[in-house]
């Protein structure tokens, strides 16, 4: 996942001058990949915040289940190769947090749960990098 | 005859009101079913906006960078938004309007595979509208009947955005049109049918009857009638007032028949008795003959007793002779005493010869 964000980092630095708007879109998506991964780095630490409390972790997955439901459309409209690998990755945390959550492990329920959030993230901007800008007005003239 | 026609007005009446009646109940039905329907859509569409809403805010909120994206970056998103929102409420198609622009739209179950993304171009105006009374009123909505579908629009606004939903009702207008249409036209052909059943049955009746009852009179004079047979059930009853009339006629032969033997056996009597007593004096006087035969004391009168015997004889077989022309009584004054002294003389052998042997014994 962190090499995956490094390609986008590249591509997006590549884009910098021609597709600003792409270049940011794409930037998000890497920096959401980042995070992702920070979460679940989260898991092998020993110390760390105490996590939300059951309700508001249901609350959360309720949340992820709805942002899952658009991750197809996600894929299909971003046309990047990586797309359904990320889609499928953020499928898993959620089934590892749904499972956290039944065995009563909040933690582990509630990182899961925002990896998959910061991927769905990812995929969204991977989406809207497609999206064309509106072209800038005419430059004022000058007097 | 007053009575039938009474109550046949009654039924021809009865028939109209419950044809008309059965129209305007049938028509209210269907109005009513489609209401039902429009009115159930509107509460699904309500409650999509509703859930509509409630995510464009999740999103917003999630992100606050969001809100600043160009208007093509937003449609992607709130299409996804509304993409799986939707996904629960089959038919209905929707998104949302920012800043007076269509965004998000989508159409997740709309059958063809892929969702629908483009706003159908057809109900955008209506769509245009509705979100503005949205805008202006906090709620929009439309109902659009058109020849094959009814579309119901629905909007509501928050703050800065309107969201909305739409869903075709296919097929209801057209199935409710065509089966009004049906059943309407199905109830005034089965009225006028039964408008026209019911007069010609009147008019049957009243000519059927009018002609039984003219010929029930001609047949109280006249015997040898026959009702005129027509069908139906009139012709079955002027076919039995016709054997009645029959059976009449042939016991009224058989009595005058047996009434005929019955005077030719009392005429018979009749000339048995009146033969009887001049046979019965002409025996007499023969037998008295006989007895003065010997004695020669023939009188010229005793030969005039038996020739008085014999003519009136004669005279009684004239009168049945002239029986066709019953002679009418002639009533003329008569000496008495010669009828007397006939009738003495016609039994004075009677008497004599009882008289005779009344003595020997």
């Amino acid at each position: 996942m962190l090499a995956l964000a490094r390609t986008y980092l590249e591509k997006s630095e590549s884009l910098q001058l021609g597709s600003p708007f792409a270049a940011t879109r794409i930037l998000s998506a890497a920096d959401a990949l980042i995070r992702a991964v920070e979460h679940q780095q989260h898991l092998g630490q020993k110390e760390g915040p105490p996590p939300p409390d059951n309700t508001e972790i249901t609350r959360h997955l309720d949340r992820v289940y709805f942002r899952l439901q658009q991750a197809d459309y996600f894929v299909k409209q971003s046309g990047d190769p990586n797309a359904q690998a990320i889609a499928d990755l953020a499928r898993q945390y959620y089934q590892s947090a749904l499972r956290a959550s039944d065995k009563g492990d909040l933690r582990a329920a509630d990182e899961c749960a925002k990896s998959t959030d910061e991927l769905m993230r990812a995929l969204e901007n991977l989406a809207l990098s497609t999206a064309v800008p509106p072209r800038p007005g005419p430059e004022p003239r000058r007097q | 005859m007053r009575r039938l026609q009474l109550q046949l007005v009654f039924v021809l009446l009865a028939a109209i009101s419950v044809a008309t009646l059965s129209a305007i109940l049938i028509a209210r039905s269907i109005r009513g079913a489609e209401r039902v329907v429009v009115g159930d859509t509107r509460r699904v569409l309500s409650a999509a906006n509703a859930e509509l809403e409630l995510q464009y805010s999740e999103r917003a909120n999630a992100d606050t960078g969001w809100a600043m994206l160009p208007d093509a970056a937003r449609d992607i998103s709130l299409r996804a938004v509304s993409q799986a929102t939707l996904r629960s409420y089959p038919g209905v198609e929707g998104g949302y309007s920012v800043g007076g622009r269509i965004l998000g739209y989508s159409y997740p179950t709309h059958g063809s595979g892929n969702p629908k993304i483009d706003v159908p171009e057809a109900e955008r105006p209506e769509i245009e509208r509705t979100i503005q009374d949205a805008q202006k009123f906090g709620r929009g909505e439309r109902v659009l009947r058109g020849s094959r579908d009814i579309v119901v629009i629905d909007a509501v606004s928050q703050s800065d955005h309107v969201a909305w939903t739409m869903k075709r009702l296919a097929g209801i207008t057209d199935a409710t049109e065509s089966r009004r249409t049906f059943l309407l036209i199905s109830l005034v052909i089965a009225a006028l049918v039964s408008v026209i059943g019911t007069l010609a049955t009147v008019i049957g009746l009243r000519k059927g009857i009018a002609e039984i009852q003219s010929g029930l009179a001609r047949l109280e004079t006249d015997f040898a009638f026959d009702l005129p047979v027509s069908g139906g059930e009139l012709g079955r009853i002027s076919r039995s007032v016709n054997r009645v009339a029959d059976t009449r006629r042939n016991l009224e032969a058989a009595l005058r028949r047996a009434d005929r033997l019955g005077a030719i056996g009392r005429m018979a009597a009749s000339m048995a008795h009146e033969i009887r007593n001049p046979l019965n004096g002409i025996r007499l006087t023969m037998q008295l003959l006989k007895q003065k035969l010997g004695s020669n004391e023939i009188r010229a009168s005793d030969l005039d007793l038996v020739i008085g015997e014999v003519d009136r004889l004669n005279a009684l077989l004239g009168d049945l002779l002239a029986f066709q022309e019953a002679p009418k009584p002639v009533l003329q004054d008569q000496q008495l005493l010669p009828i007397i002294e006939r009738c003495v003389e016609l039994l004075r052998p009677q008497a004599q010869e009882r008289f005779s042997s009344s003595r020997t014994t």
